[in-house]
């Protein structure tokens, strides 16, 4: 018996925080997590899984994705033709909508309801499966679903439960989507629990009960690191092993660059260009699918570096140079730099002086509060885009004065 | 903190150079150039450290091998007045430093010299105890307001800087985006960002659709397969009415037929009877045809024999006796024709011979052999019987061929054996003739007597008067000739007398027939072959008279034969009818085809009712008639024929739909849109969040100049108060903060507000304020107050009430004096002034 686990396919989403790409790039960029989802699939056929359980967020119903349903209904149909049933439960991008009714897919897909329900199989090998799971009925799910998931079936070999959600209590974005917690899944006695909605692959807890977040197929900003892809779950003398099979062909990553001592742009390019090629070997070295490296580069240890390298630093020319000299070669070494910063000062405000500190914090209080962000930006923030980016960003926008004004200090 | 002492080891243009300071007012004086500047960076690059590798031009690396550094002597205000040395070289972060309590006279730890300059670092020295030339020069090209603005910031460290900062982060900020600006960056961003939103939605509005489409292609092809299922109970209806309709005349007839067959009683007609029956019809009708034949054939045989046959027959014997001579008569023909040609022949050569040597009858005869032998004797002889020697010999051989001939003739079979036969006899003869001469001559030339008497006996008997002797023997070949010619011509004339009376007798035989074969004025030979004909054609009449006669009689007895068998068999057909009560082959016939039509129905009936099996039946008697039938077929045919239209219509949409649904699902424009908006959000909220930044940031340090201008502005206007009066030559004696405006009193009592004032007079209040805020922080400092020629515009009323502040201030803080204003070496005192 075997199986594959995914999550937050999000087909249909787009690429965040890239501007200014080489245009060579951008349809391999946005076919990216459609591509991660074919390879997943051709994975799943071409290794004759019992079936595939997606946990939610297959695509972002709000954003009424066309061409990623439709791609999404064309890949369940592979599945229905290489007769592999498939188990979804929709998640809060994806929530179940009767108004807005989406494609009808497949017979060999099965969809849960917003109640826990389960489906029950046997697989080719005669292993009983129950797998128990819901859909989330609209955008928010604020109740402990978990608690209302049945006990392990006796019935059953196999029981796996399909969450969409995140840890209760947990500070952040998501810790009003169906919260749980992970004494409360081993509760339950499954043998698997197949979580979704954290975008970050992490195994909440190893073997009976299996609990995992395979993360999402592909990385979609600089901040989502690392190989995307799925857990291929196998059982082995009634032991269930998950592995990871990487398929996200762009994969962000970030990397330091060490500047002590460096001064001029020229010696900067190089001490770049050394450690790509680096890493590119490395990556080269253990890795067979082909992907693209999407790097962010952070400068650390720059207080040597000539103020002209630094202006080239935080105006993007460099940057840019950067990108159209690796553009010649991305097709051997397939990586890019799209990010290049300078790492945050260690020592904040030096250019303050001490005896006036108190009255700069004085100002401070009141300059980064949210009232004074909002009446500073009047209009702009009639543009949500931007009211929800920076509305609350007061501590970042300090740091960002402070680099401002403390640059601004250095160059006089 | 009151610098006693700069040690220079080297720093710029000074090595290894002391100089002495005093502890209140120190005056450096020197021309451009002399390192008053240099000076004065050195001290503060002794105190905050050298400048990095960054900034050369403030490195002031020594230009000569000399060491780069040196130290500073300075008193501290504590209660000891704790006398230190710093001193700073070359090294690592700004320098390395060593400190030494001079009063105690030991090695300090380099952490105490921030102990020592309390918050004050290089920042706030720069700004607050360095007055520099240019930063007042500046205040010459700013605006009233700007001056104002600067004059109510006073209270901050560094508030002109930070002034300018603030300013140029709200130009950059303005640069970036305005409220109603169309230029900005931001603006333009904004602008291109709701339009890219704008075509999102556009294109997201055809999202209903997509959906709509799937959910109408997949009822679409329910709809198909429910038209399917009908098409198919349709079709299978119309094939069975198309079967009933098929069927329908079958039916029809198996219905009638039911309705009755008429019963038969009589006898039915066996099949043998029958065969019987129609075998002697048949023979009866043979025999009939051939007896109406027969007796057609004697009615045509018994024609009268022609006359002229009959006449032949009649003759019969007389023509048969006379035909049996054609042959011979022929030959005799012949013979005659050729003996009367030789005859001619010979004649001629006769007359030739008698004209040649004018015979006279009666002609000479030829001497015999013994004669010639006579005359011979008589003449001479010799070469006449070499002549006749060799005319012997050719006679011998003619009688050869003679003899060859006539055998050959008699071999030959044909009508030429006759003239080889003739030839052969004539050779014999002619040979014979001349032997016989010979033998004659043999014996003549024995017997010869005498001469005289001989001659005239044998001119007489020869008629050989009026010829000499001599003349004799060369006459007798053509004399032995004309003699032999004469015998010929006699005896072929005997002989065609001969042939003539045969052919004559032959053709009498004919008189009888002269009417029926006229041969009269014919010549012999066409006569014979007429004749010849004649017969010939009167025997083959003959013969078929003769035949047909017999032919007849077979005929008569072959039709008795006939008519007899002719009974029998009509005897042997009534029989067969007798057996059924009938009289007349004819309606024997109709009784047999009558019996055979009534089997063929019932038969007909029997195959009709195995084709309608009771399930056929059933569906055939609940039509009324065919044009039930027809009218439910057409009702059938129609619905088919609309299912069909109908599911080839569906399909249609549907193959449209599929293929818009195919083209929708392809259309990669919305997730193009929706990266290029993502995109644009990226640089939205970046470019968004530097127009906020750069607003912030002036924010922030007007907030932060304002707070401490505030919170600082009374003490530094008590302080700046007597300065500006200084400065002013006390025309002004009060500074005040108003409602947050700040005025001026005039000794004489009158109120001005700031910005009713000249402009150097604000410039004064704005040194006053600035001197008073330096004041006011030295007193938590005492940092050296280091002013660099900054005065050199001031007239010389106010540079000597500036040289008097000067003084003034001094009692309160060291002040370091750099000037290139020789006017200075006046007003201080020696001890004060240093000169470079």
């Amino acid at each position: 018996m075997k199986f594959i686990h995914t999550a937050d396919l999000h087909l249909d989403s787009p690429f965040l925080g890239l501007k200014g790409l080489p245009d060579a790039l951008w349809q391999r960029i946005y076919e990216s997590p459609l591509t991660a989802f074919k390879r997943l699939v051709s994975d799943a056929i071409d290794t004759q899984v019992d079936f595939v359980l997606i946990t939610g967020d297959v695509y972002d119903r709000q954003e009424r994705a066309i061409n990623a349903q439709a791609a999404f209904l064309t890949e369940m149909e592979r599945l229905n033709q290489a007769q592999i049933p498939v188990y979804l439960s929709y998640g809060n991008h994806d929530y179940l909508d009767a108004a807005t009714d989406g494609l009808q897919l497949p017979a060999n897909v099965h969809s849960f309801g917003e109640e826990v329900s389960s489906f029950k199989l046997t697989t080719r090998d005669q292993t009983k499966v129950e797998i128990v799971g819901f859909s989330y009925p609209a955008r928010v799910v604020a109740t402990d679903m978990a608690a209302t998931f049945p006990d392990r079936d006796p019935q059953a070999d196999v029981q796996i439960g399909m969450l969409h959600g995140s840890i209760a209590g947990k500070p952040g974005p998501h810790d009003t989507d169906a919260p749980f917690t992970v004494d409360e899944l081993m509760s339950k006695h499954y043998d698997y629990w197949a979580l979704g909605h954290i975008h970050k692959r992490q195994v909440l807890y190893e073997e009976r009960p299996w609990i995992i977040y395979p993360g999402n197929i592909q990385g979609r900003h600089i901040n989502e690191t690392g190989e995307k892809g799925y857990m291929l779950v196998q059982q082995e003398q009634s032991r269930l092993v998950p592995t990871f099979h990487a398929v996200a062909p762009v994969v962000w990553n970030m990397q330091t660059v060490d500047c002590d001592s460096i001064t001029s742009t020229s010696s900067l390019q190089q001490a770049i260009a050394k450690q790509l090629s680096q890493l590119a070997d490395r990556v080269k070295a253990h890795s067979t699918k082909q992907s693209l490296e999407m790097l962010s580069l952070k400068l650390i240890h720059t207080d040597q570096l000539a103020a002209e390298t630094k202006q080239r630093l935080t105006n993007g020319s460099l940057l840019s140079l950067l990108q159209s000299q690796e553009m010649a070669r991305l097709a051997e070494a397939n990586q890019l730099v799209v990010d290049l910063q300078l790492a945050d000062e260690d020592s904040e405000s030096t250019h303050f002086t001490q005896l006036d500190q108190h009255y700069w914090n004085q100002a401070a209080d009141s300059v980064f509060a949210a009232e004074n962000i909002a009446k500073t930006a009047d209009q702009l923030f009639a543009e949500p885009t931007i009211a929800s980016a920076l509305a609350h960003s007061g501590e970042d926008l300090k740091q960002a004065v402070i680099r401002q004004v403390n640059a601004a200090g250095r160059n006089e | 903190m009151n610098i006693t002492e700069i040690n220079i080891d080297g720093f710029g243009k000074w090595q290894n150079k002391t100089f002495p300071i005093n502890p209140q007012l120190q005056v450096f004086y020197g021309e451009n150039e002399a390192g008053k500047t240099t000076i004065q960076k050195f001290v503060s690059s002794v105190l905050f450290g050298f400048a990095t590798a960054k900034h050369p031009a403030e490195q002031y690396l020594p230009k000569t091998g000399a060491g780069y550094g040196g130290s500073l002597t300075f008193t501290m205000d504590d209660a000891q007045q704790t006398q230190y040395r710093l001193r700073r070289t070359s090294g690592k972060n700004g320098g390395d430093i060593q400190l030494t309590n001079l009063t105690t006279n030991q090695v300090m730890p380099p952490e105490l010299l921030d102990q020592l300059l309390g918050p004050v670092d290089r920042t706030l020295n720069d700004a607050t105890f360095n007055f520099d030339l240019s930063g007042l020069q500046l205040l010459t090209t700013v605006t009233q307001p700007e001056l104002m603005a600067n004059v109510q910031r006073v209270g901050a460290v560094g508030s002109t800087s930070w002034i300018e900062l603030a300013e140029q982060f709200d130009k950059d900020a303005d640069d970036l985006y305005r409220p109603r600006g169309q230029k900005p960056a931001l603006n333009q961003q904004l602008t291109a960002y709701h339009d890219l939103q704008a075509q999102l939605k556009a294109a997201e509005a055809s999202y209903p659709d997509f959906v709509k489409r799937q959910h109408d292609i997949l009822s679409g092809k329910q709809r198909i397969a429910q038209l399917g299922d009908h098409i198919k109970e349709l079709t299978s209806k119309r094939d069975e009415l198309a079967r009933i309709k098929q069927l329908w005349p079958v039916f029809e007839k198996y219905r009638d037929m039911s309705d009755g067959l008429p019963d038969v009683n009589e006898k039915l007609i066996t099949a043998e009877d029958y065969a019987d029956f129609l075998k002697l019809q048949t023979q009866r009708e043979q025999l009939m045809q051939t007896s109406v034949r027969q007796v057609a054939q004697l009615k045509e045989q018994t024609a009268e024999t022609p006359h002229d046959v009959q006449f032949y027959i009649d003759h019969q014997s007389a023509f048969k006796s006379q035909a049996a001579s054609f042959d011979q008569i022929e030959t005799a023909i012949h013979e005659r024709q050729y003996s009367r040609q030789q005859v001619a022949e010979q004649s001629d050569e006769r007359d030739q011979i008698v004209a040649k040597h004018r015979f006279n009858a009666p002609w000479p005869t030829p001497l015999n052999d013994s004669e010639y032998e006579q005359v011979s004797r008589l003449t001479q002889a010799g070469q006449q019987r070499a002549t006749n020697g060799s005319k012997t010999r050719e006679q011998w051989l003619m009688m050869g061929v003679g003899l060859v001939l006539l055998l050959l003739g008699l071999i030959m079979s044909s009508g030429v054996k006759w003239v080889f036969v003739l030839l052969g006899i004539a050779g014999l003869a002619g040979g014979w003739f001349n032997v016989l001469d010979w033998f004659r001559a043999q014996q003549a030339h024995g017997t010869a007597a005498t001469k005289e008497s001989s001659i005239s006996e044998l001119t007489q008997q020869h008629h050989m008067a009026g010829f000499p002797v001599d003349t004799w023997l060369a006459l007798q070949p053509d004399i032995q000739r004309l003699n032999q010619l004469t015998d010929q011509i006699d005896s072929l004339k005997s002989r065609i007398q001969q042939l003539n009376a045969d052919i004559n007798h032959f053709f009498e035989g004919y008189q009888f027939a002269e009417t029926q074969l006229p041969l009269t004025n014919l010549s012999a030979a066409d006569a014979l072959l007429k004749a010849r004909q004649y017969t010939s054609e009167k025997e083959l009449a003959v013969a078929t008279v003769q035949g047909q006669s017999q032919q007849r009689l077979q005929l008569i007895r072959e039709n008795s034969d006939l008519q007899s068998k002719l009974s029998e068999v009509t005897t042997s057909l009534q029989q067969v009818m007798q057996r059924y009560h009938i009289q007349t082959p004819n309606d024997f016939e109709n009784l047999y085809q009558q019996q055979l039509q009534l089997a063929d129905q019932t038969a007909e009936r029997r195959a009709l009712g195995n084709q309608l099996t009771p399930e056929w039946l059933a569906k055939l008697t609940s039509y009324q008639d065919l044009s039930a039938v027809d009218q439910r077929q057409a009702e059938v045919t129609a619905d088919l024929q609309s299912d069909i239209e109908q599911r080839d219509q569906v399909q249609e949409d549907i193959a449209n739909q599929q293929a818009l649904f195919a083209r929708q699902s392809e259309d990669d424009t919305m997730p193009m849109l929706r990266q290029r908006l993502a995109n644009m959000e990226t640089q939205l909220v970046e470019t968004a969040q530097q127009w906020l930044v750069d607003r912030l940031s002036a924010q922030w340090i007007d907030g932060a100049l304002n707070a401490a201008s505030a919170d600082r502005l009374p003490a530094i206007v008590e302080r700046a108060q007597t300065y500006f009066a200084t400065l002013t030559l006390a025309h002004y004696t009060k500074i005040e903060f108003i409602n947050e405006a700040l005025t001026v009193t005039t000794s004489q009592g009158t109120v001005f507000d700031v910005t009713e004032l000249s402009r150097g007079t604000t410039e004064q209040l704005y040194i006053a304020l600035r001197l008073g805020f330096a004041s006011v922080m030295a007193d938590r400092t005492a940092m050296p107050l280091i002013i660099d020629d900054a005065f050199v515009d001031f007239d010389r009323h106010r540079k000597q009430a500036m040289f008097n502040l000067m003084k003034e201030l001094a009692q309160q803080v060291q002040v370091i004096y750099f000037t290139a204003d020789a006017g200075a070496l006046t007003t201080f005192d020696d001890n004060q002034i240093t000169e470079l």
